[in-house]
């Protein structure tokens, strides 16, 4: 059961259904093994037929709410953060860190100006965060796996900014 | 991946790409303007509320009054009213069946002399403004296929809600909040047992953006609204703006004209960021509206809260606000249980009739009351034990209410039977009622269809469906 806003099931059923998110290891399984109610979908599921009949062909789902959720749920949020410091410590160099993201992301390396538009958020990010601390640890606790006290707080945090825009590429959810 | 080749698509997609930001525009105006020959003909309505009453409100104590009901109060309904016709589980095998009149006072109200029961003071008040329909009528006999046959037009789901044919067909009016938003409530003793289920606002086979938004009284108002913690606006814009253009680099190279939309849809959630707040704010409202709709309107989730958010959507260019209240259930304690329903729902409702005729809203404003069937005119239960009593589910008669939007003032239409029983005088099926909201929306509903699975599907189905001209203004 991944993470959900408080109040969905219960508002649906009058209170009679509670949400129970998982915790530990079972927090992050695979979304299929998700449990689905009948009279609710996940709320981070899209692209699913609706399940009260067949679907043929999947739906690519492109609306102002897929994109807030992809922007703002927890489970991406976090899945960000934590490929942010994955990527940190497995490569030292911006660039090769940068080049890594995007390959894993959408199976190809990026063109140049891709790479330098991705950059020059990077240097954004770094100069935003340099400068308020505490709002990149508060970014970086997004969720429930650890944080990394080892790498700098507001390294994590912009690279976190960087992963979770590559997370939103058009070519990411479309691929 | 990439390709050398000049193939249409990336011909096409590059070529719109030149034509630059105008072009991106149109590409957005006509997703906002709906399909190209729609309306059909000048809307009387620009946008619908629709006040879904789920649970079965009872005709026979609000809104259907039969003096043959008080006289025979106690015998059975004869056999010839009934008819052998089906009936819940819950009272097919219950050996009498009492009539038991409205079981609170009420009388005959405003200009066009409507009865409504005592309990509905305001509605009372309101009666001039609306045409009641005394003979609506479906066949579905319990909450979620009918429901779902109110919402849809079928009683299976899977097909597309009235607001989703309307948006997809009709396209938006706002580029800074969805077109089609949905908000929920129940009665405060929660003595109801439903649930929603989401596709009562489902978009069915028409793409996925059609369907209904909901917005939540608690918590953020539409999920996942809030950015994460330690990440503000500005930082957001800039990742934003990042994105844009790197997804404007994909669309460069694929040409693919989706993810000009995504950019769009991506800009729009950033609007929503700022634009839902402001709509939930209710500190510009002057104590006097906020007194119109009585006291639960501080109360966010309340259905008086919703009323008057459906107003704030309304004015903010919003075109279906389907607002799902649930209550209305009365088996077994109707005398305790109704009263405060009508009190939960009575001043709010109206309340949103009167708010949109003083802000000159009211005329393209077309405003629904109504549950998903209505009770049976007898006894579910002991009539004389009025603490456990109640009525059943009776879809073959009941009443709704329309305000604004086309439709007549201080109109009375149809009849049911002298039991209440059947809808005898203009019978109004729910295909009817569907196929007269599509056309003071300026739509034809048999030439709106949309083709899935080899068939040509509309709202109102296989059966004749007639729009009733008897309440158009």
């Amino acid at each position: 059961m991944p993470y959900q806003p408080p109040g969905v099931w219960e508002d649906l059923s009058f209170g009679k259904n509670r949400y129970f998110q998982s915790q530990g290891d079972d927090l992050h399984r695979r979304s299929l093994y998700t449990f689905w109610r009948r009279s609710m979908a996940p709320t981070s599921f899209f692209d699913v037929p609706a399940r009260q009949v067949c679907a043929l062909k999947p739906q690519r789902t492109s609306t102002p709410l897929q994109a807030l959720t992809m922007l703002n749920d927890t489970t991406f949020v976090e899945a960000a953060r934590v490929w942010a410091t994955s990527l940190m410590l497995v490569k030292q160099d911006d660039d090769a860190r940068l080049s890594e993201a995007f390959r894993a992301a959408t199976t190809r390396l990026p063109e140049p100006r891709e790479a330098a538009a991705m950059k020059a958020m990077l240097i954004k990010a770094q100069a935003h965060f340099s400068s308020r601390e505490g709002e990149a640890r508060q970014l970086i606790r997004t969720g429930d796996v650890p944080v990394n006290e080892k790498l700098n707080a507001v390294e994590q945090a912009a690279w976190t900014t960087v992963c979770l825009m590559i997370l939103n590429l058009d070519e990411t959810l479309n691929k | 991946m990439m390709s050398l080749e000049l193939t249409r698509r990336r011909f096409l997609g590059t070529t719109a790409l030149t034509l630059g930001a105008p072009a991106l525009q149109s590409l957005l105006a006509a997703d906002s303007h709906g399909l190209p020959g729609l309306p059909h003909f000048a809307p009387k309505a620009k946008r619908v509320i629709y006040m879904m009453q789920t649970g079965g409100p009872s005709h026979v104590d609000l809104f259907d009054d039969k003096p043959e009901l008080r006289k025979q109060r106690g015998n059975d309904i004869p056999e010839s009213v009934l008819g052998g016709l089906r009936l819940t589980t819950m009272t097919a095998g219950q050996k009498s069946k009492p009539c038991l009149p409205a079981a609170f006072g009420g009388s005959e109200r405003g200009q066009s002399g409507m009865w409504v029961s005592d309990l509905l003071p305001h509605t009372a008040s309101i009666v001039d403004e609306c045409t009641f329909i005394r003979s609506m009528h479906g066949e579905q006999i319990n909450h979620a296929p009918a429901v779902t046959h109110m919402m849809t037009g079928h009683n299976l789901p899977g097909r597309p809600s009235i607001g989703a044919w309307l948006t997809y067909g009709l396209g938006s009016m706002t580029d800074n909040l969805p077109a089609f938003v949905v908000m929920t409530s129940r009665d405060q003793e929660a003595s109801c047992g439903q649930f929603f289920y989401d596709y009562y606002w489902g978009a069915g086979f028409l793409p996925g953006k059609y369907q209904g938004v909901p917005f939540r009284g608690a918590g953020d108002p539409v999920l996942y609204l809030s950015n994460p913690e330690g990440m503000d606006r500005p930082l957001r814009r800039a990742m934003l703006d990042s994105l844009a253009e790197m997804n404007q680099f994909t669309h460069e190279r694929f040409g693919d004209p989706e993810t000009t939309t995504r950019i769009a849809q991506y800009e729009m959630a950033f609007k929503m960021q700022a634009s839902v707040p402001e709509l939930t704010d209710l500190s510009d409202e002057p104590q006097s509206v906020l007194d119109l709709y009585g006291p639960d309107v501080n109360r966010k989730g309340s259905y008086a809260y919703n009323c008057l958010m459906a107003r704030r959507l309304a004015e903010r260019g919003v075109r279906y606000v389907q607002l799902m209240h649930a209550g209305w259930d009365q088996h077994g304690n109707l005398p305790t249980q109704l009263p405060i329903q009508c009190r939960d729902t009575d001043q709010a409702s109206a309340a949103l009739v009167k708010d949109l005729k003083m802000r000159g809203m009211l005329d393209d404003t077309l405003v629904i009351w109504g549950g998903e069937f209505g009770r049976t005119p007898f006894v579910q239960g002991d009539i004389k034990n009025p603490k456990a009593h109640g009525r059943d589910h009776h879809p073959r008669a009941f009443t709704m209410w329309l305000a604004g939007g086309g439709v007549k003032k201080g109109c009375i239409y149809g009849s049911s039977d002298d039991f209440a029983y059947h809808a005898t005088e203009n019978p109004v099926h729910v295909r009817d009622l569907q196929a007269t909201l599509m056309h003071l929306c300026g739509i034809q509903h048999d030439r709106f269809t949309y083709k899935h699975q080899g068939l040509d599907f509309k709202l109102t189905g296989v059966e004749e469906a007639k729009v009733m001209k008897g309440i158009l203004a």
